[in-house]
């Protein structure tokens, strides 16, 4: 260390300079710390003297820091190193250390110069950019997207591996080259330089900033659609473009597989629809068929057997007489079958129209017009007050005119007789009768059309009722059943669904 | 016995049931001339003097027509739509007599215009009551729309 003026000059950088400083003579003993050393150190200036200085390297740093003092110290190499200080508080601070020999007018080494510039939030930001990188590069390779970026002029910069497997090109044959010529047809290219150029003057360009749909390039040539999306990227230098790219082969083919497969379903319905509406049309006109055809041979039939008694009555024997009443009588009955089948084959044709019906008042009416047709009966006709269900009224009305009829027909031979109506349980209703009843061995053949349980001579009927009783509530999506033994009356049940339709 | 009227136009197909209403109408002493055609389209023909009935004058309409629905070539409510489309025919009486019940036959005659609705009974008593009813109703007790002759 020299005196004088320019010792004075130098003395006075050391303790000013905002890096720390340590001065040494020419034995390597520290003659002078400044402030900012005593702050990075956190030494007193007394503590840093002679070897006192090297308490403040980090001890991870202070064998490589102490060769490169001593080669200062032997051979006068200046030395450039980066180290931690380490505070006595605990405190670590990332320095960029200079040294060099501080020489005389004459060139001879007097003394030794340190400088401890700050690095460590330098370092920091450092060391959180290639984290940050190192995590966007993982994401980049890891993508399920190809990602892609191209500079201005539209060459590759980069290129994952999500990338490769898409376009076909690995990343060390895509950089560099015109991503246009890579992986756009042909048409879309001079669209794609026009696009660059454009934003490159105006800063717009249609694609940008929002999903698209196009068709890309395989490296075979082959084309597939994609889903696009592009970033500029402005970071002061020239401008990047990013572009995330997703094959949706996949995707198109299943919206085209649901698209077929929607236009079948459809034409299918179509067809069913047709098939159904003409089978529909078929029935009406059997239907209709069988109301005036089956009747017209019955009327001539009756007619004709009728003329004959009336003009030649006078001459015919008593046999004779009784076959053309067995001709008359067969004619009407098979006149009233065929009204009970056309009855029935209406009630499947007429649209089904719910409402809140009132039972116990219609089978009060039913009742009622019972008695009316045959006034000598006596018979106790029960019917439990506030019977409602959710039911065709029309419909629900031709179930009671017949189970109400069986009861009264079947209750004929008798003297007195009761019939009841009213709620079961499950929100079911059931007619009773104290007649005949049935045995319960042909239950199961109560509702088929024209089954009948009793020989023609005792009950009058069809054997069409039941069946139709059972269309009705099969139509309201319900059921029937019943109960009996001989002698011993019977239930008939019904229950309409959805849902139970009683309410007390 | 009722005096001799003007004629009956039964459109009939069925040479029976002809000949059972043709019974009928005697039996209840109505005696007009009753025509008898086939189908639809004779029907039409005979009313307006066309074709096979060429030269029948059509002023000289029938007082009643008696209709069955059931037609070959011409059906019955097509021959009722051209009747009530001819100024000539417009307010002829027509009866439709049919073996069919069907609701929506009933609703398609009335609102083709036709005067009556009568389903044959299969029954024959009946029959004959219901057709000796419309007989003594249409021919003797209605006043037939002016144009039409007197029965």
């Amino acid at each position: 260390m020299g005196d004088g003026g320019d010792g004075d000059l130098f003395h006075s950088a050391v303790v000013q300079a905002p890096v720390g400083m340590l001065v040494a003579g020419a034995d390597g003993a520290c003659e002078l710390v400044n402030e900012r050393w005593c702050e990075l150190t956190g030494l007193p200036a007394a503590q840093s003297l002679g070897d006192g200085w090297r308490r403040a390297i980090h001890p991870a740093d202070a064998a490589e820091l102490a060769d490169r003092w001593r080669s200062l110290l032997e051979t006068g190499d200046p030395f450039e190193q980066r180290h931690r200080l380490c505070r006595p508080d605990g405190v670590v601070r990332w320095v960029r250390a200079r040294a060099r020999p501080l020489l005389d007018e004459e060139g001879r080494v007097h003394g030794y110069a340190g400088a401890f510039a700050d690095i460590t939030e330098l370092n920091e930001r450092e060391a959180e950019l290639q984290v940050s990188e190192a995590r966007l590069r993982g994401a980049m390779d890891t993508a399920l997207d190809a990602f892609v970026t191209i500079d201005a002029d539209g060459f590759v910069a980069e290129w994952n591996p999500q990338a490769e497997v898409v376009f076909g090109w690995s990343a060390d044959e895509a950089r560099g080259r015109r991503v246009d010529q890579l992986v756009m047809p042909e048409r879309y290219r001079a669209d794609h330089r026009a696009g660059l150029r454009r934003y490159l003057e105006t800063g717009g360009t249609k694609y940008l900033a929002r999903r698209i749909e196009l068709e890309a390039m395989r490296r075979d040539g082959s084309e597939f659609p994609v889903e696009l999306s592009v970033t500029p990227v402005e970071t002061g230098g020239p401008v990047i473009f990013s572009a995330f790219i997703r094959d949706i082969s996949e995707r198109k083919r299943a919206e085209r597989e649901l698209r077929e497969l929607t236009r079948d379903l459809e034409r299918r319905v179509a067809e069913r629809t047709t098939e159904l509406r003409a089978t529909v049309e078929e029935l009406e006109a059997f239907s209709y068929s069988v109301s005036h055809d089956l009747r017209a041979p019955l009327h001539s039939i009756a007619g004709f057997a009728e003329a004959l008694r009336e003009d030649y009555g006078e001459g015919l024997d008593e046999r004779a007489h009784d076959y053309l009443g067995r001709v008359r009588s067969a004619t009407r009955r098979m006149g009233q079958l065929i009204d009970d089948l056309l009855a029935l084959s209406q009630i499947s044709r007429k649209p089904l129209e719910r409402s809140t019906v009132d039972l116990s008042g219609l089978a009060g009416q039913v009742a009622a017009e019972l008695r009316e047709a045959d006034p000598r009966r006596d018979v106790e006709i029960a019917v439990q007050g506030g019977l409602r269900a959710e039911a065709d009224d029309a419909l629900v009305r031709v179930v009671l005119e017949n189970l109400l009829g069986n009861a009264w027909k079947f209750t004929s031979h008798q003297a007195t007789a009761r019939i009841q109506f009213e709620a079961a349980d499950g929100g079911a209703f059931v007619v009773r009768d104290d007649g005949v009843g049935f045995d319960p061995a042909y239950a199961d053949k109560l509702f088929g059309p024209f089954q009948r349980l009793h020989r023609q001579g005792e009950f009058e009927g069809t054997g069409v009722g039941l069946a139709t009783v059972q269309r009705v509530v099969r139509r309201h999506a319900g059921e029937v059943w019943a109960e009996s033994e001989p002698g011993e009356g019977a239930a008939f049940y019904f229950r309409l669904g959805p849902g139970p339709g009683a309410h007390s | 016995m009722v005096k001799d009227g003007g004629r009956i136009l039964m459109v009939e197909d069925n040479p029976d049931h002809a000949d059972l209403t043709i019974r009928a109408l005697r039996r209840h002493n109505l005696q007009n001339e009753i025509d008898v055609v086939g189908d639809g389209a004779d029907a039409l023909d005979y009313l307006f003097g066309r074709d096979r009935y060429e030269g029948r004058r059509p002023e000289e309409l029938p007082v009643l027509v008696l209709l069955d629905l059931k037609l070959p070539k011409v059906d019955g409510l097509e021959v009722l739509q051209a009747l009530r489309g001819d100024p000539r025919t417009r307010v002829l009486p027509v009866v439709v007599l049919t073996s069919s019940n069907e609701e929506r036959d009933i609703v398609a005659s009335y609102h083709g215009g036709a005067n009556s609705y009568i389903r044959k009974p299969v029954d024959f008593h009946e029959f004959t009551e219901a057709v000796g009813k419309l007989g003594l109703y249409w021919l003797l007790l209605n006043e037939p729309p002016p144009g039409v002759p007197e029965p």
